[in-house]
């Protein structure tokens, strides 16, 4: 498996608006199966299809047909707007001109890699809020939190040498 | 017109019959039923909703009766000073309502008179991130705590039925499953009473109409553990110098 380098940033960015939302480890796989679904749907057909649209009109007609299938999540499946961010975040790229198999590949990984992500994600937040009743590590902001001090502390134990000598 | 010309308006063609697609499945979408109708988008598992009292058996079985091909359980209070017994309290059901926005199964505890001894939320449908939010709301489920029909047709009466803000429709719903098991207690309280009583009692193996006039009464613990024995507590002597400066 091989990426480009945007690739997982990609994956990441769009993990995180639904990250938010999920509950659970089945709901974060019940979301990411429905994602995927569209995503994959539509990835697919606008990289054998985009020969055959006007290139201007290209980036219109993705959003076009985002937007119905977006209709779709909220009315049938009533999920939130963050999935439709999710969405348009993950098929960026799809109207590239690149080679077509290696698109494919990508969007098939990527596809993987998200619903991974979040049924991961889904299984941490239900063990945490459940199990040890850590709400601080419930919501992605928590995470972050920890995160940005784990970055700061070596930093701020890092002390300047003062001044040499003493004990050798 | 030249092949070039052709070709881009063989694209522009494409489009709009994509576009033409489009239109035709968002229409047919708005003909659909909105999602509160179907099964559930995110279903809740209720351990979430820890509430303890009262703990009726999700199995049928020893503790349930078959009326009107519903299960009817046995709703015990477990006693925390006396670890390994439980007193019968009174009945338990499920009962599931649903509404356009929300559809929710909810297992209603009744003591021998009608009076609700508790709400144990055992699925409901949500949209997503919202289901987990719904079961936190306390103050909403204890609402229920102690109320009768009479009390809960003179709340809805005076507009005092709760609401969880964002989740109106399931809100509604419990409402409305509250309002249906306390309308199938009252209208079933005599077989509730008397068929309930003999066979939960007979499991149990006391006798049940002394277990409703003494509700204090201990049951022997039917198919619980073995209250764990507290180790006794040795008091050593002080060790030198321990307590003083």
């Amino acid at each position: 498996m091989r990426l480009r380098s945007s690739g997982y940033q990609d994956v990441l960015i769009a993990v995180i608006p639904l990250w938010i939302v999920i509950s659970t480890f089945l709901s974060g796989l019940h979301a990411a199966g429905i994602l995927l679904a569209g995503y994959w749907g539509i990835g697919i057909f606008f990289i054998l299809f985009r020969d055959a649209f006007p290139g201007r009109l290209l980036r219109t007609s993705l959003m076009l047909g985002v937007a119905v299938f977006a209709q779709y999540l909220l009315v049938r499946e009533a999920m939130t707007a963050l999935g439709v961010i999710s969405l348009v975040l993950l098929l960026s790229g799809v109207t590239d001109p690149e080679p077509r198999v290696r698109q494919i590949r990508d969007l098939f990984f990527r596809g993987v890699l998200f619903a991974a992500l979040l049924a991961g994600f889904g299984a941490m937040r239900e063990f945490f809020s459940g199990a040890l009743r850590a709400g601080l590590l419930e919501h992605p902001a928590g995470w972050l939190l920890l995160l940005a001090l784990a970055a700061a502390l070596p930093a701020a134990w890092r002390r300047p040498a003062v001044g040499k000598g003493g004990v050798s | 017109m030249s092949a070039a010309g052709l070709r881009e308006a063989g694209r522009y063609l494409f489009f709009l019959i994509y576009a033409a697609a489009l239109a035709a499945f968002a229409g047919m979408l708005r003909d659909l039923p909105p999602a509160g109708t179907r099964p559930a988008a995110e279903k809740v598992p209720a351990a979430f909703w820890q509430n303890t009292f009262p703990e009726a058996d999700g199995q049928p079985g020893a503790d349930s009766v078959g009326l009107e091909g519903r299960e009817i359980y046995a709703a015990w209070r477990y006693d925390a000073a006396a670890p390994g017994f439980r007193n019968l309290e009174g009945v338990a059901f499920f009962q599931s309502a649903g509404s356009p926005s929300g559809k929710v199964k909810v297992l209603i505890a009744f003591d021998t008179r009608g009076k609700i001894l508790g709400l144990h939320l055992a699925s409901h449908r949500a949209p997503w991130g919202l289901g987990k939010y719904f079961l936190e709301q306390r103050e909403y489920f204890d609402f229920y705590q102690g109320l009768t029909l009479e009390d809960l047709e003179r709340a809805a009466a005076e507009g005092r039925l709760p609401e969880v803000p964002r989740m109106r429709g399931t809100s509604r719903a419990v409402n409305a499953a509250v309002f249906q098991g306390l309308r199938f207690f009252a209208q079933h309280q005599a077989a509730l009473m008397e068929r309930f009583l003999a066979d939960a009692g007979a499991a149990a193996g006391a006798n049940p109409v002394l277990l409703f006039e003494e509700p204090q009464v201990p049951l022997p613990p039917a198919a619980l553990p073995e209250p764990v024995q507290e180790p006794e507590v040795m008091i050593l002597p002080a060790p030198p110098g321990h307590g003083r400066e």
